[in-house]
């Protein structure tokens, strides 16, 4: 047999939308690529240029106009879509998480959803509030009562509660102060090697993209502009503009 | 879960209510007795004459027929009478030939011989209505001129025109309204030639008090006015017919003259039996010496040699003094009527509940709907809220009474439903839905998990203002005669009777206060833990 097949698919990848006043807007424009089994890619670019819709046509947030998609070697447009969205984990900016459940229904929301008996929800809670380093005494607080570090990884945590082979991330560590990112950033490294997870990340961060991504998918204007790893980028750029962005994004320290 | 389990309470509290509510309405029904025996449905408008009338002409029927009568007092107005005669819903009232003329017949020519009056208003009734104009009763209330009797008899005053050469030096002191109409006081001076003068506006109840203190000399009045009696007060003849006339006399659905064919010359009777005088008279036994309604008619029936028996076995102890008193010598009617104000209130805003908020919901899922129908719901809720009760009265199944309230009152609770609703959901954050979605979450599981907890406190809100309003709004009910604290309102303004409008008024206001309070502590409790207090207030 061939050598398996990679986790996530995107073949020529289109789609339009159309803006207020009807004209039709080419979002992300053939798009083409692949992530293997374990690993991580962080699409990357500036506001506007296609990387969250590209994300989204993953767990069919988003319907592509044409192209295929395909995750585990499967069309995701033949799937369930609730099925498909409970086998990938989604963490938003400032986590998304719901104002008016505790720390541990938010957590246990897709267990509870699964038909889980109590007990075993529960449990499953207590383990990964471990697993993202946060107290077990957090569990019966709202998270308006918690900080925005405590937060993330309430929301990180949530996107486990299935135990996924995906996790896709949109701007997940974007609001927080630079220290509890950094921390944040070394612990999600740690949970990557112990959980084997196919991660994708969108971010405008350089520095998030190159210390979390095992490749990085540098966008601009819906299409994929250069792939490759972060030396890759940093240096054999493909042409001026990944230089300039490289540079303008890294600084002095970099260049 | 917890939150699961305050939603099933919500839905639990929710069907005991109506649970209470339909049975309270249920008891009502079995109040009336069967529809076996023939009854027949006598109504009034909300003044004392009309009803006095009306009681008159129901002891008669009960006197000397096997019918059984349905009083339906104190409905508001002649649109409200007229369309419920029509439709079949009451069978009898008392009109005026220059109501008929004006408001029926919409006949812009100016009407001054009684007898032509009544005979074309017989004639059209009956032929475009199957309606029937029973003989009058003798005197025609309309609007006149009156003096004190000492001040007219010293300048020997008896007819309007004998005021011309006085005009100099009488003091005038009208209505507003008798001002302002052409069929007052304008129309009145170019008939009768008067030199230009300027009358003093004033309130009406305060002119006669005026008028006895010498204040003034000549105030508009009505005919029958039962004031008159009270201030002893010279009304002056109209020689130059300025006035059209105001004949009363009954209105009968033909249906029921037909097959009820004693009713006709029974009620024939009555005819020409009161003089403006006598119903003044009996006006002044109820609006000032206090006496019930059913006891006055009776006395009259009696002195008519229509009724047998003594009819001031029944009449009633002086009424009590302060305010508190008389609502302490009511509290058992107080109380059942305000258990009948809750009642449709109730109803209606549970109904509006179960209808408003699923719309609202659908909305938010067809926005391009929203605009129309929250701007119909809008709308309802600008129609006068008589004018609304009016319409409901000739639709099928609604007719008189409780069910055209309950309806009217539904379709004014909608609109603060709707909207909180619509409002409600669609203020949720949009990356709450979206991490929801995301989660895979069904539809039905984002409305129950994150949408409708996060709304729950707007869309409470909604339902409180909307039962604010009803409570409100439910003080009309008694005008298309579905009772509650109305009730007592409308016989007040009859009898102008502050006290006893305040009867209801008051408990009415405590009542909107009080499920005003208790709904802000429900939405408080409602509310899901976990979110910033007040953020949506």
């Amino acid at each position: 047999m061939d050598a398996p097949s990679p986790m996530i698919e995107l073949c020529e990848v289109r789609k339009v939308f159309a803006d207020a006043r009807g004209e039709p807007v080419v979002a992300v424009d053939e798009i083409s690529l692949e992530v293997a089994r374990g690993e991580s890619l962080c699409l990357i670019g500036t506001s506007g240029c296609g990387k969250t819709t590209t994300m989204k046509m993953i767990n069919r947030l988003v319907e592509p106009t044409s192209g295929s998609v395909r995750v585990d070697g499967r069309e995701v447009r033949d799937r369930d879509p609730i099925e498909l969205r409970r086998s990938i984990g989604y963490v938003i900016q400032r986590g998304g998480l719901f104002p008016h459940m505790t720390v541990a229904d938010n957590i246990g929301l897709q267990c509870r959803l699964e038909g889980w008996e109590p007990a075993r929800q529960e449990q499953r809670v207590a383990e990964l509030l471990r697993l993202v380093n946060l107290p077990e005494t957090v569990a019966p607080r709202y998270p308006r009562e918690l900080s925005g570090g405590q937060r993330q990884r309430v929301g990180v945590a949530r996107s486990l509660a299935l135990d996924p082979p995906i996790i896709i991330m949109d701007e997940p560590f974007g609001a927080l102060d630079p220290i509890t990112r950094r921390q944040l950033h070394a612990e999600f490294g740690e949970l990557r090697e112990r959980m084997g997870t196919t991660i994708v990340l969108v971010t405008h961060d350089l520095h998030e993209a190159f210390t979390l991504g095992d490749r990085v998918a540098l966008m601009d204007r819906g299409r994929v502009v250069q792939l490759g790893t972060p030396s890759q980028l940093r240096d054999e750029p493909a042409n001026d503009f990944v230089e300039r962005f490289v540079r303008a994004h890294l600084g002095g320290d970099h260049a | 879960m917890r939150r699961r389990g305050r939603g099933l309470r919500l839905w639990a509290l929710l069907a005991v209510l109506l649970a209470l509510v339909l049975h309270g309405r249920s008891g009502t029904a079995e109040a009336t007795p069967a529809a076996s025996s023939p009854r027949v449905q006598i109504a009034a408008k909300n003044f004392t004459e009309g009803r006095l009338l009306a009681e008159i002409m129901a002891q008669l029927i009960e006197q000397h027929t096997e019918l059984e009568v349905d009083r339906r007092y104190n409905l508001g107005g002649t649109t409200v009478l007229f369309s419920a005669l029509k439709s079949g819903e009451i069978d009898l009232y008392v009109e005026y030939t220059g109501t008929a003329w004006t408001v029926m017949l919409e006949d812009p020519e100016k009407i001054t011989s009684p007898l032509r009056a009544f005979l074309t208003v017989r004639h059209e009734f009956e032929t475009r209505w199957d309606l029937h104009w029973l003989d009058p009763f003798g005197f025609s209330n309309s609007y006149a001129l009156g003096m004190a009797e000492s001040r007219a008899e010293e300048l020997g005053i008896e007819r309007i025109s004998d005021l011309r050469p006085h005009l100099s030096t009488l003091r005038l002191g009208f209505s507003y309204e008798f001002l302002e109409r052409e069929d007052g006081f304008p129309g009145l001076a170019k008939a009768y030639d008067f030199p230009a003068h300027t009358p003093r506006g004033m309130e009406h109840g305060l002119a006669y008090q005026a008028l006895a203190q010498g204040e003034i000399d000549v105030v508009d009045t009505y005919t029958t006015d039962g004031k008159l009696r009270a201030y002893s007060v010279r009304v002056l003849e109209d020689d130059a017919r300025f006035f059209p006339p105001y004949d009363a006399a009954p209105l009968v659905r033909g249906e029921l003259l037909r097959s009820h064919p004693e009713l006709g010359p029974l009620l024939h009777r009555l005819a020409f039996t009161l003089d403006a005088r006598r119903m003044s008279d009996l006006n002044h036994a109820v609006e000032d010496e206090g006496l019930d309604f059913d006891v006055v008619a009776a006395r009259f029936l009696k002195e008519e040699g229509l009724l047998v028996g003594d009819p001031e076995a029944t009449a009633a102890e002086p009424a009590a003094d302060g305010l508190l008193a008389l609502m302490w010598d009511r509290r058992g009617e107080i109380t059942r009527l305000a258990g009948e104000h809750l009642g449709l209130t109730g109803l209606a805003v549970l109904l509006a509940i179960l209808f408003a908020v699923p719309t609202g919901l659908w909305l938010t899922r067809h926005e391009r709907w929203a605009g129309l129908v929250i701007g119909t719901t809008g709308v309802i809720q600008t129609i006068p809220s008589l004018a609304l009760l009016a319409f409901m009265i000739p639709i099928p199944g609604l007719g008189l009474g409780t069910n055209s309230a309950v309806v009217a009152l539904f379709l004014y609770a909608l609109l603060p439903i709707v909207r909180n609703t619509y409002a409600g959901i669609r203020e949720v954050d949009p990356d709450l839905i979206e991490a929801a979605r995301g989660m895979g979450l069904r539809d039905l599981q984002l409305l129950r998990l994150v949408e409708l907890p996060l709304a729950t406190r707007t869309i409470m809100a909604g339902i409180r203002t909307s039962t604010v309003i009803s409570i409100g709004v439910a003080t009309l009910a008694a005008f298309v005669g579905a009772g509650g604290l109305g009730h007592l309102i409308i016989t007040g303004l009859q009898l102008n009777d502050t006290r006893l409008i305040l009867s209801g008024a008051l408990p009415a206001a405590l009542l909107a206060l009080l499920f005003d309070m208790l709904l802000g502590r429900l939405e408080h409790r409602l509310a899901p833990a976990g979110l910033e207090q007040g953020s949506d207030g």
